[in-house]
């Protein structure tokens, strides 16, 4: 039982630690929009307590469960996906339509389209699959083309990679797996190559003198915020970089703050805690009771490793720039949410490893 | 599951790219875009040092700081033009108004250096479109009168104030202190971060210097010099007063001057002082000098006859006449000075001889500068001894054939003044530092030629001045010593008709001068000899000095 504690230890610390760096990262454009430095602090706040109440339940209940309502989720999902394409519904922010608008607060459906894609998934693939590979791929590719026409190519690649990932660990044969790889890096292509702003990205990618202002400006700084954090940082709060040189800084940019106040022991540290989550949340997919808690368990693990690694590739200049947020730590309530649920139902599983039918945990 | 432990692999691999990349930034070009990072979110801002003040003997101040201010306009918004009359330079603002009106600018700089009253003034009549940003500016109490003494104030290539010409130039970095500098840290739109470092570098004050100028002194010859030029109808002059035995100068002034405060209305050319920056031809006033060096050489005795005197003197081609054609044979070296005997002062020459005059020309000054504490000094180069013919060192017995400043001969004359030593001629005499004055040290005088040679040179001018023309002009029962000049003034190997240097220089009294002083008029007109006109102005003038140093007349 030591892994679930240091599970989940390693995820509130997580969110608390992102709760600290919203605060540090948002005082400048909380200011300047809200004139209230702690404006997106009080929201994010709320949003962790929410979801830590939502993890604490979901942790208790049996990872089985969710092999029931997955259909309905995922349909949900669809739906709401396709209702956030309607103009006058979806609220269109930075030429996206990613967010639903309720009221309240805004909802961006492509985060409870990831959970739900993985239970459905997992719950589909739980017999191995091999006769089913064209459903799969179908399921896969309703949520990705929509999320596609928002456009949030981002979410998009995280969104195939876990349907990929799922569809690996539920036994899928190596040829069909194979052969979707070149077919996702043919998409990817295409796609790329039909919008102008990604293909800019791709380029600044390749050639960073190109473009010294435009696309590679927001790459060259969050590396200017790395580089001058060094090793040990400029201290919490002190970063520079946030003073709006620094684009998406509370979201997409997040780690470059920490890198900047925290230095490389701090980059390093953050880095570790996310491989160990992952390593926990494989653990727990290997040692799952069934195959649909270890498809689930490893389709989670999956979503939070692509996405660590699409945001922190990004930031480190490794791969193109894709604007996805940082898991558990980012500002943005939807994401933090429905990946706090998440980690309760990883819990969970690793709370109902195999073993544990032999020596149940005392509590 | 070795599916799992695959995909598990992956990431681990990513992770492992990761940290690698992280390492690369934040340990291998961390200091690159540290500097980077500098160079974006901070700036040096130079903080202007207080400038010093040049100050009077009486520590009166002749040049001062004050805070002026630029007006600038949004052509956009501007309601009203009728505060242009107000402008000090109107005239440009108006052009400057229209180059705007016609541009799409919102932010245009109108006028410079406005003073504060002026501002107050625009300000109450609630134009919008316009404002006012502070702007060190530059007063000077006496105005023209001190042009060409203290130069003047602009801001040279990099936006600070530096001094130029006169005493601003020369004392620059004195006056000037060291500007301070200000380290800002800004956001990525150069708006200020409220809770960043401020790390400041204060500014240095600019030292005051003490000048041994008399504002008296100062006063009477800038007005007696402008009377003058109104009588005697002449197009310019100068006038500078020397104490003869350390070289302070009381008084210095130049018509027509500019005015320092508003320097940019006036020619480039109108900069420099005519006194240090000017070269002329002095003339008869140099025959005082050939005559020292040829007494303190011992070539002649002041009961020396001139064998030469009874008519004109032919040096190979050239005819040397007196200027009014009048011969006196038999003539002594006091006859010579008397009569400003250009006959006598080439017998004169002539005896000393070419290497030992032009040894006695350069002992005196001539040739170099004389080290005054004004930027623009300049020395007209002395030819080499043998590129001197015989024509050309036989006619320097008399002031011609050499281009000098006046202050040169203002030096030398002074040497005759204080018995035999040459002085450096200096305008500031000490800085204030913590309201303390810490006197500069000065150069001391080097005697050159004998006291008794002087005296009797001396002599000879106190009774050229008894006897001669002037002696209508001059206060009685004072000795003055004294030598007029009128010098032609050469144009491209000729001599100009119509342009003439009229000059007197002297000091008093003779036997223990409190003063000695040059005064040089520009084509006055109709009559143009020293003796007519800048003799009366100089004995006008020492009537004051009289008065107002308590001298008594002697008898």
């Amino acid at each position: 039982m030591a892994s679930v504690r240091l599970l989940v230890v390693l995820i509130v610390s997580l969110a608390i630690f992102g709760l600290i760096m919203v605060a540090s990262s948002s005082v400048v454009t909380a200011q300047r929009d809200f004139s209230d430095r702690w404006f997106y602090l009080k929201l994010q706040s709320v949003w962790t307590a929410l979801g830590l109440v939502g993890l604490v339940i979901v942790s208790k209940i049996n990872p089985s469960y969710w092999e029931k309502p997955a259909p309905f989720l995922y349909i949900t999902s669809l739906i709401l996906l396709l209702v956030v394409l309607i103009p006058g519904i979806g609220l269109k922010l930075l030429g996206a339509r990613r967010w639903l608008d309720l009221g309240l607060f805004s909802f961006q459906p492509a985060e409870l389209a990831k959970l739900s894609l993985i239970m459905y998934l997992s719950a589909f693939l739980k017999a191995p699959p091999a006769s089913r590979f064209l459903q799969f791929l179908v399921l896969l590719a309703l949520p990705v083309g929509l999320i596609l026409f928002q456009p949030d190519l981002g979410t998009a690649l995280i969104l195939a990679g876990i349907g990929l990932a799922v569809y690996f660990v539920a036994g899928g044969r190596w040829l069909h797996f194979f052969g979707l790889v070149p077919l996702a890096i043919a998409c990817l292509t295409l796609f790329i190559i039909i919008s102008p702003y990604r293909l800019a990205r791709l380029r600044t990618y390749f050639d960073s003198s190109h473009d010294p202002l435009g696309s590679s400006y927001q790459v060259r700084q969050a590396l200017i915020s790395l580089g001058s954090g060094g090793l040990f940082g400029r201290g919490l709060g002190q970063s520079r970089q946030k003073y709006e040189f620094l684009p998406e800084v509370t979201t997409d940019s997040i780690f470059a703050v920490i890198g900047e106040e925290f230095g490389l022991l701090g980059t390093l540290l953050v880095l570790s805690a996310f491989w160990l989550l992952i390593h926990l949340g494989f653990q727990a997919s290997a040692a799952a009771p069934s195959p649909f808690t270890r498809n689930l368990a490893a389709g989670i693990s999956s979503w939070l490793g692509i996405q660590t690694f699409l945001n922190l590739s990004s930031q480190v200049a490794l791969t193109p720039l894709t604007g996805v947020p940082l898991p558990l730590v980012s500002y943005g309530g939807s994401s933090l949410v429905v990946l706090l649920l998440a980690s309760g139902i990883l819990i969970s599983i690793s709370r109902h490893e195999k073993t544990s039918f032999y020596r149940r945990p005392s509590h | 599951m070795s599916r799992i432990r695959l995909l598990k692999f992956v990431f681990w691999l990513g992770g492992l790219g990761i940290a690698c990349r992280l390492i690369y930034w934040q340990v291998f070009q961390a200091s690159s875009l540290k500097a980077q990072a500098d160079q974006q979110q901070l700036t040096w801002f130079d903080i202007p040092s207080p400038r010093g003040d040049i100050l009077a003997s009486d520590l009166f101040p002749l040049a001062t700081s004050v805070e002026n201010y630029l007006l600038y306009i949004d052509p956009q918004k501007l309601s009203s033009t009728d505060f242009l009359a107000s402008l000090p330079s109107s005239d440009s603002a108006k052009a400057r108004l229209q180059t705007a009106l016609d541009s799409s600018l919102s932010w245009y700089v109108l006028s410079h250096q406005v003073p504060q009253s002026v501002k107050e003034e625009i300000e109450s009549r609630h134009i919008s479109g316009l404002g006012f940003e502070p702007e060190p500016g530059r007063t000077y109490p006496e105005g023209t009168a001190s042009a060409y003494l203290l130069g003047f104030v602009a801001q040279n290539q990099s936006g600070l104030p530096q001094g130029y010409f006169g005493l601003e130039g020369f004392y620059d970095r004195l006056l000037s202190g060291r500007p301070g500098r200000l380290l800002q840290e800004h956001d990525a739109f150069n708006r200020p971060i409220i809770f960043g470092k401020n790390f400041r570098i204060l500014p240095q004050s600019g030292h005051s210097i003490k000048t041994s100028i008399d504002r008296t002194v100062q006063h009477i010859i800038y007005q007696a010099l402008s009377d003058g030029l109104a009588k005697y109808n002449a197009r310019g002059g100068s006038i500078a007063v020397l104490e003869p035995f350390t070289g302070q100068v009381l008084g210095l002034v130049s018509i027509p001057g500019y005015d320092p405060a508003a320097f940019s209305k006036y020619s480039q050319s109108d900069y420099p002082n005519p006194l240090v920056a000017d070269s002329y031809e002095p003339g008869s006033t140099f025959k005082a000098i050939v005559m020292a060096a040829a007494l303190d050489s011992g070539v002649v005795t002041p009961q020396t006859i001139c064998a030469t005197c009874s008519g004109p003197v032919t040096i190979g081609d050239a005819t040397v006449r007196s200027y009014n054609d009048k011969y006196y044979p038999g003539s002594d070296m006091f006859d010579v000075i008397l009569h400003s005997d250009n006959v006598g002062m080439v017998f004169v020459s002539r005896k000393l001889g070419r290497s030992q005059l032009l040894d006695y020309i350069r002992r005196f000054g001539f040739g170099s500068p004389t080290g005054i504490d004004l930027q623009e000094e300049s020395s007209p180069p002395l030819r080499p001894d043998d590129q001197w013919r015989e024509i050309d060192w036989a006619t320097l017995g008399f002031g011609q054939g050499i281009a000098i400043t006046r202050l040169q001969l203002l030096r030398a004359v002074s040497v005759i003044a204080n018995g035999g030593k040459l002085v450096s001629p200096r305008i500031g005499s000490g800085q204030l530092i913590n309201g303390r004055i810490e006197p500069f040290s000065p150069t001391p005088p080097t005697r050159i030629i004998s006291a008794k040679s002087a005296a009797l040179v001396t002599q000879m001018m106190v009774n050229g001045v008894n006897r001669g023309e002037v002696r209508y002009y001059k206060p009685p029962g004072f000795q003055i010593a004294g030598k007029t000049g009128t010098a032609q003034v050469p144009i491209s190997g000729h001599y100009d008709p119509t342009k003439v240097i009229s000059s007197f220089i002297g000091f008093a009294p003779a036997d223990n001068p409190k003063f000695v002083m040059l005064v040089t008029l520009d084509d006055p007109t109709p009559s143009q000899w020293g003796s007519t006109t800048a003799a009366p102005i100089w004995f006008s003038i020492a009537r004051q000095l009289f008065a107002y140093y308590g001298i008594p007349p002697t008898n």
